[in-house]
C-alpha cells in the first residue's frame, strides 16, 4: 500500500509498477484512494505563489562587496558575549584583588593622600610633609628647599628663619661670632663625659665663621632630618665637611649635620627653626592606636597588612580571635612616620571607628645631644689618630692606642645611641584592635546601602583599569612574541578563505 | 563577478557563476520561499539565499545539484525569517479554479488539512507536490533517505485524505 503514491507519481519499477495495478484491479477501496489522491495531488499543484520580484535588486546585491551575513552578525555578537564575559571575570578578579591585599592604586591614592593631609595638619603634618619630599629625593638634596619651596640652606635676608614667631638672627646669621666669642666657657659643657676626659679639638669651618657655615646652622636642623646613613660616614666626611661647607652649591650631607652637631654643641644654633608655619628638624617619636568595628576579621587583618607593606612600613605583632559569635584582633605596626597620617585615615576608613588617638614625643633634644657627643668624639678619634702618625717613640703610641680605644668604644656608644633615636623618629608605632559587629560600616561606606555600592562600583572600576592597564601593557611588551603568530594565522586564514 | 574554479578541486564540478545561478533558479528559489515565508517577505529571503550562497561558494562540492544545494540554504534562511518573524511556517495560497474533470477540494479545507500535518510530513509535501522536486531531490535537501521520502509522503497522503474525505469520522473518532 505504501507504494501507492510512488505508482501515481512514477517513482515505481516495472515489477513494482504492475503488482500495484494488480492490486487496483481487484479492489474498488484502493481506486477510489488512488482517485483522491491524485485530487489532492492535483489541487496542491495549484498553488499560487505570486510573481517573482527581486531579481534586479539581487543582481545589483551581487556585484557589490559581500556583506556580513547573519551569521557573521551573529559571531559579532557571540565575541562580545565573550567579551562582557571577560570584562566580568576581570572585575571578580579585581575585586579579590581588592579585598585580598589592597590594590597599588589604593597605596598610591593613600600616599598622595597623606601628602595632602599633611600639608594641612599643622605640626605633624608638617613632619610628614617633608619626610615625605625627603624620600622622593637624593640624600644631598633633602636640605636644598623645604616641603614648601623654601631654600632652607639659603634663607632670603628679608627672611630669616624664625622659631615660635620670634626672629632667629642671633641664633644664625651674622651674630654668630659673637655668640660664640661671648661663651667660651660651653666649650667644657659639652664635653663626653666629664671635666677630666680630653675634649676634641674644634678645627672646622665653624671657627671661620663664613656665611655659608652661619647659613647652614641656621638651617641646620632641617638638614637634621632622620636619616640612617649619615651617622656611618660622619668619620668619611670629617675631613670633606670644611671643604663643602665653604663651597656654596653645598647643598647639605652628613659631614652637614656633623657641623650642625658641633654648632648645636657650641651653643652657636637652636636645634628648631621653623621656615613658615611649618617646623623642621623636630624628631617626634609618634604613636596612636586605632579601634574599628568591621564584619570580616580576616579581611581587615589582610587588608591593613597590605596597606601597611604598601607603606614601607611592617607588622611587628598580630593576635586574631574569630569567634562565632564575634572575635577581635590586635595588631601592632610600624610605618614610616611620614606614612602615619595617610595610614591612622586608612585605617579609621575600614570601619566604623570605635576609639582613635595619637600621640607624639619629642626627643629632638636627646637625638642632637647625643649627636654632638658623638661628633666630639669622632672628632677625638681623628686628633688622635693624626697624633698616632706624628708619634715618635713606642710609649708614645701605647698610650695614644689606649686612648684610641677608649675614644672609639665612646663613639660607638653614641653611635648606636643616636641610631637608636633615629630609628625611633624614623617609624611610627600604631596599635590597631579591630573587633567583628553585624552594623559595621565596610570601606569607610556611608552607611546606606546605595552610597556603599556606588563607592564600591567606582572601586572596583579603578582596579579593573588598573588590571586592564597591565594587561595593555603585557600585551605591548609581548608584542614581539604574540605578533609573528598573530599575523602568520591571518594570513593563512586568509588564504584559507 | 565571482567565480569559483571547481574544476581544479572536483573535476566532475563546473565553474559556478552566482550570477548565472541567480537568472537560472532564482524564480524557484523565489515561490520555494513564497510558500514559506508569504510572498511579502520571499523577495528578500530568496535574495539572502543566493548573497549566502555567494558567501558560500566554495563550500560548495557539487555533490548535488547547485538547485538542490541552493534550496537547502533557502529552508534555512526561511526558517530563520519565520523565527524573527516569530511566525510559524506560512501555508501555501491556492488558486480557485476547476480543473478538467471537475471540482478540486475546497482551498480551505486543504489548508486545514495542511495545518494538521506534522512538520515534516509538510515538508515533504510542499516539496514535491507544490515545488515539483523529486524524491531523490528531497531526499537531499532534507538529509533523509530516499525510502523515508515515500514513507513520508504516503502517510502525510493518507492524513490528508482522512482530514478532507472523512472529516466527521475523524472528528467522531477523537471524540470519542
Amino acid at each position: 500500500m505504501e507504494n501507492l503514491k510512488s505508482y501515481l507519481d512514477g517513482e515505481l519499477d516495472i515489477a513494482q509498477q504492475a503488482e500495484v495495478e494488480t492490486h487496483l484491479r481487484n479492489d474498488e477501496e484502493l481506486q477510489k484512494m488512488v482517485e483522491e489522491f491524485s485530487t489532492i495531488s492535483s489541487t496542491l499543484k495549484t498553488a499560487d505563489s505570486g510573481e517573482p520580484y527581486g531579481l534586479e535588486k539581487l543582481e545589483e546585491k551581487l556585484q557589490e562587496k559581500p556583506k556580513t551575513s547573519i551569521y557573521e552578525r551573529k559571531k559579532i555578537w557571540r565575541l562580545a558575549t565573550y567579551w562582557s564575559a571577560s570584562m566580568a571575570c576581570l572585575a571578580l578578579a579585581a575585586m579579590f584583588v581588592r579585598s585580598g591585599s589592597g590594590s597599588s592604586a589604593d597605596a598610591t591614592a593613600m600616599v598622595e593622600s597623606g601628602g595632602a593631609t599633611a600639608s594641612s595638619k599643622g605640626v605633624q603634618s608638617g613632619v610628614s610633609g617633608g619626610i615625605e619630599q625627603d624620600k622622593s629625593q637624593p640624600p644631598k638634596e633633602e636640605f636644598a628647599k623645604s616641603a614648601d619651596g623654601v631654600d632652607s640652606m639659603n634663607p632670603a635676608p628679608s627672611a630669616p628663619p624664625t622659631e615660635n614667631g620670634k626672629s632667629m638672627a642671633g641664633a644664625g646669621g651674622d651674630s654668630y661670632k659673637g655668640v660664640r666669642a661671648g661663651t667660651p666657657g660651653d666649650e667644657s659643657a659639652s664635653k663626653p663625659d666629664s671635666e677630666s676626659k680630653v675634649m676634641p679639638a674644634q678645627e672646622d669651618a665653624l671657627s671661620n665663621g663664613s656665611p655659608n657655615v652661619r647659613g647652614r646652622i641656621a638651617g641646620a636642623p632641617n638638614s637634621a632630618a632622620p636619616s640612617t646613613q649619615w651617622y656611618d660616614q660622619v668619620k668619611a666626611g670629617k675631613d670633606s665637611a670644611t671643604t663643602d661647607l665653604n663651597n656654596p652649591t653645598f647643598k647639605g650631607g652628613e659631614s652637614g649635620f656633623k657641623t650642625d652637631m658641633r654648632a648645636i654643641r657650641d651653643k652657636t644654633a637652636q636645634p628648631v627653626t621653623t621656615i613658615g608655619d611649618t617646623p623642621h628638624g623636630i624628631y617626634l617619636e609618634r604613636a596612636g592606636q586605632v579601634q574599628v568595628k568591621v564584619d570580616d576579621l580576616m579581611r581587615a587583618v589582610n587588608e591593613a597588612t597590605g596597606m601597611v607593606q604598601s607603606f614601607h612600613g611592617f607588622v611587628t605583632a598580630s593576635d586574631l580571635q574569630n569567634q562565632a559569635d564575634g572575635g577581635s584582633a590586635t595588631m601592632t605596626i610600624r610605618v614610616p612616620t611620614d606614612s602615619f597620617n595617610a595610614t591612622l585615615d586608612k585605617l579609621q576608613a575600614m570601619g566604623e571607628v570605635l576609639s582613635v588617638n595619637s600621640n607624639s614625643q619629642d626627643i629632638t633634644s636627646e637625638t642632637v645631644d647625643q649627636g654632638a657627643r658623638m661628633v666630639s668624639w669622632a672628632d677625638e678619634e681623628d686628633r688622635l689618630v693624626k697624633e698616632l702618625a706624628k708619634a715618635k717613640n713606642n710609649d708614645q703610641r701605647y698610650r695614644i692606642r689606649g686612648e684610641l680605644r677608649t675614644v672609639r668604644a665612646n663613639l660607638e656608644s653614641y653611635r648606636a645611641s643616636v641610631k637608636s633615636l633615629t630609628e625611633r623618629a624614623k617609624y611610627s608605632t600604631i596599635n590597631v584592635s579591630f573587633v567583628r559587629g553585624d552594623k559595621a560600616v565596610k570601606g569607610g561606606g556611608t552607611g546606606n546601602w546605595s552610597g556603599d555600592a556606588l563607592k564600591g562600583a567606582k572601586d572596583n572600576l579603578g582596579s579593573i583599569g588598573q588590571v586592564l592597564g597591565t594587561l595593555g601593557i603585557y600585551f605591548l611588551v609581548f608584542a614581539p612574541i604574540w605578533l609573528p603568530f598573530a599575523i602568520a594565522a591571518y594570513v593563512i586564514k586568509k588564504k584559507n578563505s | 563577478m565571482m567565480l569559483v574554479d571547481h574544476q581544479q578541486a572536483m573535476p566532475h564540478v563546473e565553474k559556478l557563476d552566482i550570477s548565472q545561478l541567480a537568472k537560472q533558479h532564482y524564480d524557484r528559489v523565489f515561490r520555494f520561499c513564497s510558500t514559506r515565508v508569504g510572498y511579502h517577505h520571499a523577495g528578500d529571503a530568496a535574495q539572502e539565499t543566493f548573497i549566502t550562497a555567494q558567501r558560500n561558494l566554495n563550500k560548495f562540492r557539487g555533490e548535488s545539484q547547485p538547485l538542490t544545494w541552493l534550496i537547502g540554504i533557502a529552508l534555512n534562511e526561511c526558517r530563520r525569517v519565520n523565527r524573527n518573524n516569530q511566525k510559524a511556517e506560512q501555508l501555501p495560497e491556492f488558486r480557485d479554479e476547476t480543473s478538467q474533470e471537475g471540482q478540486l477540494i475546497n482551498r480551505e479545507v486543504l489548508r486545514q488539512a495542511l495545518s494538521k500535518l506534522s512538520e515534516e510530513h509538510r515538508e515533504v509535501v510542499t516539496l514535491h507536490e507544490i515545488d515539483g522536486f523529486t524524491y531523490e531531490e528531497i531526499a537531499q535537501i532534507a538529509g533523509v533517505p530516499v525510502g523515508t521520502v515515500k514513507s513520508r509522503l504516503y502517510h502525510a497522503f493518507t492524513n490528508l485524505r482522512k482530514s478532507i474525505y472523512a472529516p466527521e469520522t475523524t472528528a467522531t473518532k477523537e471524540v470519542n
